[in-house]
């Protein structure tokens, strides 16, 4: 059984589409990631799912429910950027989301402490961070205890530390609920996406689970990291590698340089003679990265944050 | 639905508690409540200490002040003040929220956007009510004190009719603020609708304004033709501009 399901969505905005007509659906119980470089369209995607916008053309139904058919669908939501009433406590403003839902005993406490908010529960939230926020928009998400999670880049205002926190809540969440959120850190999604729908230029060009896209994209890659006195020379090398048969594709970054290969074997053996003379820090093979899978399929083009 | 409204309009109350609204429209009408009578009282005197010298030589000739002038000054202040409060409390109500996020957090709950702006209105009815009640019985208990007492009948007329003018100020600054993408647009739209509002009143007798006029005739017994055109005209604006900021609201796009 699906939780989502979405058909031929399409989105125009006057002689603009935003999202040119794509199908997508979204296994109950699945932790599904939704990538794409800014302004591939995740964000509106999600207002549609939500209701906030209207789709042009398609469909999107959410536990059965179509959006913007009348009744509404049992999802939880995190915008990008939450903005709440900065006059209210934190507290106070989970008391008013429970009661729009006509909670009777609303796990306020439980919430709180669940997205490491208990200690300041009474204090304005005209005062929190931008993290502080994020937090508490999750909050107000899982309150009313929805079927399906919908969030709008979750973690992307927080510090290392509160992505952690964040990105473990949403593990915890694994098998009690679908989870559907937008991200453009990858790392992020292969940490916690059973599912990963890939959206480029409002078309979904891949959606499959994470397991099988690495085992079918996989490519195996080189990273070195040598001396910064040395990154000249890695730059001159890079520039080598980049003609020959055997390298799929060479990035450099400072000082670090890494290689996706065709052909491993000739990787292997090359590889070490052509770094003598270089003060050679690491240099190490590593699997296909839903990075890796990204760029390819975008036809390289970068993620920006 | 009546659950949902109860929580929204009390989420109002208190936003207008905490963002100090209240102080404010408390503030302004129960001081010009106060004033209104006392002014009409001082006014003579504080004219007489300017002196001729001040006056150019000019003498002026004041009648002793009455029970008329202070209901006056209580319409003049009540009117004037209460146009101004009520659309800058007004015609950012909706956009606001809208251009700052909160409407994207709170529309996905289930809160239909109808009782969100429904709550809105009466969150400010009902201030402007209290506002409006108290600066009446001080000004209606300063007049008994400074002159002889206005017909309590009349007056309460004069005191409902200028609430029904500021409810329609209220429900067409709300609408500014659904129809406006921005908060300065919401505030340009407003100051046009205020501005054909009050230009309305120089053309037709049906205009909303003259419903303050026709109370102020009934609370001094003055002859005056009664302006129900007038009032049902301000009814029909404020249930259409309320009803209207929430079909607006409803067909917008939110985020």
């Amino acid at each position: 059984m699906n939780a989502i399901e979405i058909q031929h969505l399409v989105k125009r905005f006057g002689t603009f589409t935003a999202l040119e007509g794509f199908d997508l659906t979204v296994p109950r119980g699945s932790i599904f990631g939704f990538l794409g470089p800014n302004g591939a369209g995740k964000t509106t995607t999600l207002r549609i799912m939500t209701g906030l916008a209207r789709a042009t053309e398609g469909r999107v139904t959410i536990e059965g429910v179509e959006v913007g058919s009348g009744p509404r669908p049992p999802i939880g939501y995190l915008p990008d950027t939450p903005a709440f009433y900065g006059w209210m406590t934190a507290r106070e403003f989970l008391r008013y989301i429970a009661q729009l839902h006509r909670l009777q005993e609303p796990p306020i406490d439980a919430t709180l402490e669940r997205v490491g908010l208990a200690d300041v529960g009474k204090k304005r939230i005209g005062g929190f961070s931008r993290g502080m926020k994020q937090r508490l928009g999750l909050a107000q998400a899982l309150l009313p205890q929805p079927s399906v999670l919908l969030l709008d880049e979750p973690v992307s205002a927080l510090d290392p530390a509160g992505r952690k926190e964040v990105l473990d809540i949403l593990q915890g969440l694994r098998g009690q609920l679908t989870v559907f959120f937008s991200t453009h850190i990858l790392s992020d999604a292969e940490r916690v996406c059973d599912m990963v729908g890939i959206l480029d230029h409002g078309k979904l060009i891949k959606q499959a689970a994470l397991n099988d896209l690495l085992a079918r994209y996989a490519r195996p890659v080189f990273e070195i990291d040598v001396a910064a006195e040395d990154s000249g020379a890695l730059a001159t090398l890079a520039e080598r590698l980049a003609g020959m048969a055997w390298i799929e594709r060479v990035r450099l970054d400072g000082a670090r340089l890494r290689l996706s290969v065709h052909d491993v074997a000739v990787a292997r053996r090359d590889l070490m003679p052509m770094l003598a003379g270089m003060a050679v820090i690491r240099f190490e093979m590593l699997g296909a990265t839903l990075e890796d899978i990204f760029l390819r399929l975008t036809n390289g083009q970068a993620i920006q944050a | 639905m009546m659950h949902t409204f109860g929580v929204q309009l009390r989420k109002e109350l208190l936003e207008l508690w905490r963002t100090k609204k209240v102080i404010v429209v408390l503030a302004v009408l129960v001081g010009f409540g106060f004033a209104s009578p006392i002014l009409a009282k001082l006014l003579p005197d504080m004219l007489e200490a300017m002196g001729e010298d001040q006056m150019g030589g000019v003498q002026i000739v004041i009648p002793e002040p009455s029970t008329k002038d202070a209901i006056d000054q209580f319409e003049k202040n009540m009117v004037q003040f209460g146009l101004l409060l009520a659309v800058l409390m007004s015609f950012n109500a909706i956009v606001s929220e809208r251009e700052h996020g909160q409407a994207a957090l709170m529309f996905p709950h289930p809160l239909p956007r109808e009782l969100f702006v429904v709550a809105k209105f009466a969150a400010l009815a009902l201030l402007f009510g209290v506002g409006l009640i108290l600066g009446a019985a001080a000004a209606y208990g300063y007049t008994v004190l400074l002159f002889d007492a206005p017909d309590a009948g009349g007056f309460l007329a004069l005191v409902g009719l200028i609430y029904l003018w500021i409810l329609s100020l209220i429900a067409v600054s709300l609408l500014a603020s659904a129809l406006g993408r921005t908060v300065a647009s919401a505030g340009g739209i407003a100051f046009v609708f205020l501005i054909v509002f009050l230009l309305a009143g120089s053309f037709t007798n049906l205009a909303p304004d003259k419903i303050t006029a026709w109370g102020h005739a009934l609370a001094i017994n003055a002859d005056s033709p009664a302006r129900w055109g007038a009032l049902a005209v301000t009814l029909v604006i404020t249930a259409a501009a309320v009803g209207g900021s929430a079909m607006v609201l409803r067909r917008q796009e939110i985020g």
